[in-house]
């Protein structure tokens, strides 16, 4: 009877198949921690303590410019510093993008908006071989650039528009544009802008490995795949800071694991959590903090502009307007909004929720018709690729989208795509009749837009061309005036909405992200890096 | 079939003595296998009703297995829905009741080209022997010797999640049991006496193996089934559970498992029904495939 005895070992097998997996599924953000309400008071900062942040994946390598990933971005903003970066504090909301300060301690534009003269700060490298703790030359931001503009990869494209960079003296760098530049002050407060010492530029230092920049912490030792260890930076720039003594990034996969670490105090950040997964922390842990942000991207529902039926207007109209999004939000994530051409998170550059909702009304009777008129009373069948890859919440969108869609008479068969070969083959080369996918976490109206929509965008995997909408991508871009060019970047997401819809935003959904109540000045912000961990103090 | 096997222990002439006798004889080995296998037999009804189930799936089935009821999400079990329905509004039970269709399929599909593959490299190697049977072995022994989810788990990752790639996966790790087993079988049958006779008078290879290996080693094969279709199922199951297996919206069990583990504290009912599913009909195949073992070990009988 050995044969019962392995069925019910087999079965034992299964149940804990079922325990390991149910932790570790719904992890489609990263470490990306909500806005902090302003209700913590702040007093006197304490120094010391460690900050332990847990990470389900490691970065496969630490090179600010080789590496687009979210994981290499995050660490990246512990070490380096960018010439501005984007404003954090009590005050400021996750999704605010204000332009400050950071190694330039002030700039001018010329009056022809061509001309961008920055000028550094007084800062000091890392004290660690070769560079030891020199300070900061206009030489390192040219040759900075230089390496962002040579290197293959996206990062490449923020710098297409400039002409010119030249070192004036130690301390002036000046950017001369091709033309005048909208983006250009935004694009340079990217997470692709950290700033290297020369020596690292020129091969002095294994930046896939080893990190030497300005920032706040230095990196002592990164083990790939386990934990890298930083250690508070004596030497920089801003007086008195940062308050802790060390920073911990530990990589632990399975989610369950890295709960029951916050549960008992072993890490101060695990990233967002699910709903359910909340309220059970919450059972255990109910003096936690917790933290709701708009996620900082969306999933959208694309069609091959190229491939019948999706040449027609009504029918991808019609798609749209088949898609209960509001309900979609609510039954998969717990809450959010419905989205736009541009994401909610870039604040006043996307449109109004009202006018987002109005734009792309859920009617699907008013679907059906137009899908008749399109020559489809009886709808028709297609595929759908999405991958598995962003955890299984947008599989369930797409389950969502098909049974919303089956309801106006398309048939939808989900085709459940590997994530190297959908990033990489399905999607870039358009190889599919409809998708469904989140976008990278853009921080410009300019990428939400022309890379995804102009007949030349880098990013416009859907077979867009329309001469009129181009022709408007290139314009927002010369708009100098903030005011202005926002505007105008709401005339062409409405135009996108009503003559173009594809690709079809659908929902953002809010995080909430779990805090440690002893953790003190917490101000992150959608954008990439842990740079805002110089304020943070542990209060215990 | 089943005649033929269980005359595998008589002399010759019984087989050729005529039908009647045959169906006689199987009558009596069905009544004494239910009065001496009552597990085996309970087992078995188990294994037809739900045979049955997924045969009459869309009339049992209050509601169709992917549609999404909007205005019930993760609702208890109640008398609209009588194992309530899951975090998209899906009905549970119809689910459930289609599922079955997808565990079969795959588990019938799996075994039986299994068997033929396994059977055939098994004849092969036993019967040849020499060189032809060192290499098929060490072939066998090279895919079992990496456990057999991780291998199955391998394959289907490669090439892609669709049912038709878990029989594949499955199918390969399944092949080696099959050929393992009848290799045995044939290597003795090759000894027997009535094999030599055979040989003697010029009977070909082909001949051999087909009219005195074939049906001499049917026993084994069938009790390997029962048993194979139990692991085929749980793997297809685990398969699904990873996200490597039947693709979604389908309602594979293990698909169902998946998705409802995340509301295991909130909405129990969600892994209990699928899971006990998978549980009793997989502990039903293999308690029918020990209790056929044993009704077919002559030391036993």
């Amino acid at each position: 009877m050995d044969k019962k005895l392995t069925s019910i070992v087999r079965l034992l097998i299964l149940g804990l198949l079922i325990a390991a997996i149910s932790a570790c599924s719904s992890d489609t953000s990263s470490n990306e921690p909500g806005t902090e309400s302003s209700e913590v008071a702040s007093s006197e900062p304490k120094s010391g303590g460690t900050y332990t942040i847990l990470s389900a994946a490691d970065p496969d390598m630490l090179d600010p410019h080789r590496q687009s990933s979210i994981y290499t971005h995050m660490m990246a903003g512990l070490v380096y510093n960018k010439l501005v970066t984007y404003e954090t504090g009590p005050d400021v909301e996750f999704t605010d993008y204000n332009v400050v300060p950071d190694l330039a301690e002030s700039w001018e534009i010329s009056e022809d908006g061509k001309v961008y003269t920055f000028h550094l700060r007084e800062a000091y490298w890392h004290d660690k071989e070769p560079v030891n703790g020199r300070q900061v030359t206009a030489e390192d931001v040219v040759a900075t650039m230089e390496r962002i503009i040579n290197l293959p990869g996206h990062q490449a494209a923020l710098l297409s528009e400039v002409d010119n960079i030249e070192a004036k003296d130690p301390q002036t760098v000046v950017f001369t544009l091709k033309q005048p530049f909208a983006p250009f002050l935004n694009f340079m407060a990217n997470h692709f802008m950290w700033i290297l010492p020369k020596e690292a530029v020129d091969g002095q230092v294994d930046l896939a490995t080893d990190a030497i920049g300005t920032g706040p912490f230095v990196l002592e030792k990164w083990e790939d795949n386990v934990q890298a260890t930083y250690k508070k930076n004596p030497n920089y720039f801003e007086e008195g800071k940062p308050y802790l003594d060390e920073v911990i990034y530990k990589v632990v996969p399975e989610q369950g694991s890295r709960i029951a670490a916050f549960r008992t105090g072993q890490a101060e950040a695990i990233g967002s959590l699910s709903p359910e997964e909340l309220a059970q922390l919450q059972k255990t842990n109910p003096d936690i903090a917790v933290f709701d942000a708009l996620f900082p991207t969306q999933e959208q529902l694309y069609m091959n502009m190229e491939r019948e039926p999706f040449t027609d207007l009504r029918v991808r109209k019609a798609i749209s307007m088949a898609v209960d999004r509001k309900s979609m939000v609510e039954a998969i994530y717990g809450g959010g909004e419905t989205s736009g051409p541009v994401n909610p998170s870039l604040g006043d550059w996307a449109l109004p929720l009202e006018e987002r909702e109005t734009l792309q009304p859920f009617d699907p009777e008013e679907a059906k018709k137009l899908l008749a008129e399109a020559g489809y009373p009886n709808g028709f069948d297609t595929t759908m690729i999405v991958t598995n890859g962003y955890g299984e919440q947008l599989v369930r969108v797409a389950q969502w989208v098909a049974e919303d869609l089956r309801n106006i008479g398309i048939n939808v068969e989900i085709e459940i795509v590997e994530y190297a070969t959908y990033f990489s083959e399905r999607w870039p080369n358009v190889d599919y009749d409809m998708g469904i996918g989140y976008q990278t976490y853009f921080q410009e109206p300019d990428e939400w837009l022309r890379t995804q929509l102009h007949t030349n965008g880098s990013r416009n995997w859907y077979n867009i061309s329309d001469p009129e909408l181009d022709k408007m991508l290139d314009e927002q871009r010369m708009i100098l005036d903030v005011e202005e060019r926002k505007q105008y970047v709401h005339e062409i997401q409405r135009y996108v909405l009503e003559n173009l819809v594809n690709p079809v935003p659908l929902t953002t959904y809010y995080t909430k992200t779990p805090r440690q109540p002893y953790t003190r000045d917490v101000y992150p912000h959608a954008s990439y890096g842990y740079g805002y961990l110089k304020n943070v103090w542990l209060d215990k | 079939m089943s005649q033929v096997q269980l005359d595998s222990e008589l002399p010759k002439e019984r087989i050729k003595a005529g039908k009647n006798l045959h169906f006689k004889k199987f009558k009596e080995d069905c009544k004494r296998f239910i009065i001496t296998q009552k597990i085996g037999f309970v087992s078995l009804l188990i294994i037809l009703i739900v045979v049955a189930v997924a045969i009459i799936a869309p009339m049992i089935a209050p509601y169709d297995p992917i549609s999404q009821d909007r205005a019930a999400f993760l609702a208890a079990p109640n008398a609209q829905h009588v194992m309530g329905t899951d975090d998209l509004g899906r009905d549970v039970f119809s689910r459930l009741v289609f599922g079955s269709r997808i565990s079969l399929l795959v588990g019938i599909a799996t075994v039986v080209i299994s068997i033929i593959l396994g059977t055939l490299i098994g004849m092969v190697s036993g019967y040849f022997g020499g060189v032809v049977d060192m290499i098929i072995q060490r072939v066998m022994d090279a895919i079992m010797s990496i456990p057999a989810l991780i291998l199955a788990l391998f394959i289907a990752a490669l090439l892609g999640p669709a049912i038709q790639n878990v029989i594949i996966a499955l199918v390969i790790i399944e092949i080696p049991r099959f050929a393992r087993i009848v290799r045995g079988e044939m290597m003795r049958i090759r000894e027997s006496n009535y094999v030599e006779a055979s040989r003697s008078v010029g009977a070909s290879s082909f001949r051999i193996i087909m009219k005195h290996g074939l049906p001499n080693m049917m026993a084994p094969i069938i009790v390997m089934a029962s048993l194979a279709f139990g692991q085929t199922i749980i793997a297809e199951a685990s398969l699904s559970f990873l996200g490597i297996g039947t693709p979604p919206p389908n309602p594979s069990w293990g698909l169902m498992l998946s998705d409802a583990s995340r509301y295991m504290e909130s909405a129990p009912w969600l892994v209990l029904f699928p899971g006990l599913a998978l549980s009793i009909l997989v502990l039903a195949f293999n308690l029918f495939g020990d209790a056929l073992r044993d009704f077919l070990d002559p030391k036993m009988s």
